[in-house]
């Protein structure tokens, strides 16, 4: 017999969509109604390349064991490394962040979420300047200028201009996309500047100098030059124009401004000119983070340790200091000797140099599927999927907190990562 | 399919007889290519276009013209599989979505079966539900092209 679940939050990327509907059967999904194609792959592919047995390699040679062996080897790992990384977290619930803080602090070791790699380092720019943001739902009801800078949500994010920021009909714009518009700035014609009503192809890495020059007009001064990467200065000028003109304008900015050249200070400065345009009109920015819960792993750390990611507590206190207690510092100086991987596969996302470090020291994953990671990690503990097997907490975007139901039941004996998480903190603690 | 030329009420009218003969009931060639368009009449009401020798040609590139009309939904619409990536942009857009399925004006998907809606995303695609909603089903035939502009992969197009 067929059951119906309506409102299920979609752990597919951090739009978090809360209005998917499920058709189960006998523990299945058989078909889900207004999820995209990325969201559809994780309720309708969530066993394929399951793990089902925690695995542990011995003597060159790969082996099945229970839970309780895994747990006590990990532990053992962990409690003998000097230096443990724990390292992922973006894709797990706030309660298995919590715990793994709570690890990393008993082991005296580092806690690092992927955000290091990514929307992570616009929060140094947020240390440096102030930030003026707003929901999602804000920006529906009220935004009339939508602005994507370095990002292309119908790729990454596909329900983002649907759901929340171009098309929807809001309290204050009855009329949708008519009384919005919408600009792209990117460095080659996207999809999503396929809907655009204006699209600016700008030269990679000169972001900086385009920001700068938007600065410059905005406080009176004109620079005396005709194009500013590949822009002409008429189109910066109109761009200024639309936006000083606007009631609320929300620049929403990708790893395309963050990961080009001048990295985090790209965002610095535009939360400078963000600030700057406040005293004329509401300008809001937010940032598109990719991993359904990578800023719930910044909140949680912030409120427990009081930073935002590359916590280390090996002096027993924590600290933080982005290029040196990051992972890929640590990984490059090769100043670990343990590392816990949860809800990330660094062998496929980190660079070749620093990811074959990984092979040199005892690694230990938990992932829901194969991935290259587990397949050279020590042991691999099969976890269930947060935000569809198991139920919990998760940041969207703008930083709002969703409570995720589970609606399937994990195969059996598979555990969420905050169970054995916490088998292995109350390991950890008495042991010590 | 993108590389199809899009039919326009002028590409017709230029093969008509342009005479505004009015044998047709229609005022004149313009209106009744408009009309041709919207399929609220059908082509052999233009009877010079075919008794008369001198309009063969033009009656022949004609017929193959509007071929495609007869071949597509009642609508006109083609909605492709393959490019679509469940977006939801066609479902949102759409304003007979929003009078049968209010929720979907304000971005959200569906809440419950609607059985007159058009658009909906299932398996992270978009399916084309019920047709004769469509403001381009009845009469007056609206002109409206509204999710083929929204549509960023260009998976749904209209071709008249």
């Amino acid at each position: 017999m067929s059951k119906e679940i309506s409102d299920v939050i979609c752990p597919g990327c951090g739009v978090l969509c809360d209005d998917i509907k499920v058709n189960l059967k006998e523990n299945e999904v058989i078909t889900n109604y207004n999820a995209c194609t990325k969201g559809t792959a994780k309720f309708l592919d969530i066993n394929a390349n399951r793990l089902l047995k925690p695995t542990m390699k011995m003597n060159g040679t790969t082996k099945e064991v229970d839970l309780d062996t895994a747990i006590s080897k990990i532990a053992e790992i962990l409690l003998n490394s000097e230096s443990p990384l724990l390292y992922g977290w973006s894709a797990t619930t706030c309660e298995a962040q919590r715990l793994g803080i709570l690890l990393a602090k008993e082991l005296k070791g580092i806690v690092d979420s992927t955000s290091s790699f990514c929307h992570g380092v616009s929060l140094s720019a947020l240390l440096e300047n102030s930030w003026s943001t707003a929901t999602l739902g804000e920006v529906m009801n009220r935004a009339d200028v939508i602005i994507y800078w370095g990002s292309n949500p119908i790729e990454s994010h596909p329900r983002h201009m649907s759901r929340f920021t171009t098309v929807p009909r809001g309290i204050f714009r009855q009329a949708g996309k008519e009384e919005r518009t919408v600009v792209v700035i990117d460095i080659r014609k996207t999809r999503t500047a396929n809907i655009a009503d204006r699209f600016l192809e700008v030269e990679p890495n000169r972001d900086f100098e385009i920001i700068s020059v938007l600065r410059s007009l905005l406080n009176g001064y004109r620079p005396g030059i005709e194009t500013v990467a590949d822009l002409p200065l008429k189109e910066v000028d109109r761009l200024l124009e639309l936006i000083k003109e606007a009631d609320f304008c929300a620049i929403f900015f990708g790893l395309g401004l963050l990961m080009s050249a001048g990295t985090y200070h790209n965002v610095s400065n535009l939360l400078s000119f963000v600030a700057e345009l406040n005293q004329l009109t509401k300008v809001v920015a937010i940032p598109m983070i990719g991993h359904f819960n990578m800023i719930g792993h910044n909140h949680v750390s912030s409120w427990l340790t009081g930073f935002p990611y590359g916590v280390d507590f090996r002096r027993g206190y924590p600290m933080f200091n982005p290029g040196e207690t990051t992972t890929a510092e640590l990984l490059q100086k090769k100043e670990i000797d343990a590392m816990l991987c949860i809800a990330s596969d660094p062998v496929s996302t980190l660079p070749y140099s620093l990811a074959s470090y990984l092979k040199e020291i005892p690694l230990i994953t938990m992932d829901r599927q194969m991935t290259p990671t587990t397949r050279i990690s020590q042991i691999v503990v099969p976890v269930a999927l947060s935000g569809i097997e198991v139920s919990g907490t998760a940041y969207r975007m703008d930083s709002v907190p969703l409570y995720m139901k589970s609606i399937l039941t994990p195969p059996d004996g598979i555990l969420s990562d905050e169970m054995i998480l916490q088998n292995l903190l109350e390991l950890v603690k008495e042991t010590k | 399919m993108s590389e199809k030329k899009r039919l326009n009420a002028m590409t017709i009218y230029k093969l008509l007889p342009q005479t505004n003969c009015r044998i047709c009931g229609e005022p004149n060639c313009m209106a009744f290519a408009v009309k041709l368009l919207n399929r609220s009449v059908e082509l052999k009401q233009c009877t010079p276009l075919f008794d008369e020798e001198q309009y063969a040609e033009k009656a022949e590139k004609l017929k193959a013209l509007i071929a495609p009309l007869e071949q597509a939904k009642e609508t006109g619409i083609i909605l492709e599989d393959e490019k679509c990536i469940g977006c939801g942009n066609c479902v949102v857009c759409c304003p007979a979505n929003a009078i049968v399925a209010p929720e979907t004006s304000g971005g959200k998907g569906i809440k419950e079966e609607h059985p007159d809606i058009i658009f909906l995303v299932e398996k992270g695609l978009a399916r084309i539900c019920k047709l004769e909603s469509c403001r381009r089903y009845e009469p007056p035939r609206t002109n409206c092209r509204v999710c083929e502009i929204m549509c960023p992969t260009k998976a749904i197009e209209i071709l008249q």
